[in-house]
């Protein structure tokens, strides 16, 4: 299991501060937290939802660890990711319009918030399916979301499927605190740990 | 080469002091595993695992996390159980199925609905999910074959050896070398970059080699774009 109290200590010994003089232990976490928020800006952490389609409502609330969103099916079939600009040109009341959709946009939305175009004029079966096997049954007016999630939580499990991450959040953790400007600055320690970092998420996505 | 082994090699090319200033709890935590990890991920061949899963009747996805909890990177997707050299053939049929992406699929609106006997692609979303197109009609086994993370050694267990093929051993108390004097700060860390350089020159690692070679391409292309416009 990792949690962020479990990688504090190997950030400790790379930082030779493991009496947490120069940098506090709520310091490192912090930072920790932060590079898991940019990992997940990344796009690593996939994960596919089902949600319930709901008659004349638009906009759906992914949840708060949502990053973005890739692909969106509509009772069955792939929606067309747009901008909303295209909308307006295309129909300048499309934000009133109801019927199948077509279309999904996340473009001027909060990152947590996906619309689908047109509004649906029918509402899903509530079934709960295992989010892992949405079944044939409840895909009917209901939406299977290809989204990117942010593992959260000091003390919860961040669900890291290889210790390849735990390495990249270190030493980005390192580096990112060992190049922060003042007394225990370190501009040579920082690059090394930042090259250390790009090398092994090169080798986990293969380019 | 045993932990013990790896533990000894890293003194060595330290030198005087190493014990005093990296514990072997150390050695192993932030240089050895994280060594074995860096190869892999430069040289994924180096440690090839298999799982066997069960695809059930319209099941689209498969959770990696559980499926395959140590997957890197997922390198073929087979029909029927082939973990062994007698290969079990699934709903009578046998073969890998075909790469592709959640992009591709999209081309088709309509991919989510098809159904058939038995699926012909698979594609990833992000590290944890496996899908698999088109849903299938019956049950059908799949062998997943991929790059897995080696487990991590352990300062209470010296007398483990690593999970990768033993010609690296001695690469990954080298890697752990580099990894552990970097900790050192401005001054040694320059001579560990350049001794981690110097082997990733050397080693065979094929997928490293390439991305050296691309980035060697990129500065050349920069310098004599650079000197281009200087003229």
């Amino acid at each position: 299991m990792t949690t962020i109290a479990s990688l504090l200590g190997r950030c400790q010994q790379y930082l030779q501060d493991e009496t947490a003089q120069a940098w506090s232990s709520a310091q490192v976490g912090r930072q920790l937290q932060e590079e898991i928020q940019r990992l997940a800006r990344q796009e690593l952490f996939g994960v596919v939802t089902w949600v319930r389609g709901v008659a004349g409502t638009a906009t759906y609330d992914l949840g708060d660890t949502n990053v973005g969103v890739a692909e969106v099916i509509y009772a069955g079939r792939s929606l067309r990711p747009v901008a909303e600009l295209a909308l307006t040109r295309l129909r300048r009341d499309w934000e009133k319009r109801e019927g199948i959709p077509t279309y999904w946009t996340q473009e001027l939305q909060a990152p947590n918030v996906l619309r689908i175009v047109p509004q649906p004029l029918a509402t899903g079966l509530n079934t709960a399916v295992s989010p892992a096997n949405p079944t044939s049954g409840p895909v009917d007016d209901n939406l299977v979301v290809f989204r990117w999630r942010m593992p959260q939580g000091v003390e919860a499990d961040l669900q890291l499927n290889t210790n390849v991450l735990e390495d990249i959040l270190v030493w980005r953790c390192v580096a990112a605190l060992c190049g922060d400007p003042g007394e225990w600055q370190d501009s040579a320690k920082s690059a090394t740990f930042k090259t250390l970092a790009d090398l092994a998420l090169e080798g986990l996505m293969g380019s | 080469m045993t932990t013990q082994e790896l533990l000894t090699r890293v003194y060595d090319q330290i030198g005087l002091g190493g014990s005093t200033f990296w514990p072997a709890a150390e050695v192993v935590a932030n240089g050895l595993s994280p060594a074995m990890r860096l190869l892999i991920g430069w040289k994924p061949s180096l440690l090839i695992q298999r799982a066997l899963v069960t695809l059930a009747v319209d099941q689209a996805f498969i959770d990696l996390r559980t499926a395959a909890p140590r997957q890197i990177r997922m390198q073929r997707v087979c029909l029927g159980d082939v973990r062994t050299e007698d290969p079990v053939l699934s709903q009578g049929r046998e073969g890998d199925l075909r790469q592709t992406s959640l992009a591709a699929l999209r081309g088709h609106r309509e991919w989510f609905q098809v159904r058939r006997a038995v699926p012909s692609h698979w594609y990833t979303h992000g590290l944890d999910v496996l899908g698999i197109y088109p849903r299938v009609l019956s049950s059908t086994l799949l062998t997943l074959v991929y790059s897995a993370d080696p487990t991590p050694l352990s300062a209470s267990d010296l007398s483990r050896e690593p999970e990768i093929s033993e010609q690296y051993h001695p690469v990954i108390a080298d890697v752990a070398t580099c990894l552990l004097q970097a900790k050192e700060g401005a001054g040694e860390v320059e001579h560990a970059m350049q001794r981690l350089q110097n082997i990733m020159q050397v080693e065979p690692l094929k997928a490293l080699q390439k991305t050296l070679r691309a980035q060697g391409y990129r500065e050349q292309a920069m310098t004599a774009r650079g000197q281009a416009v200087s003229a």
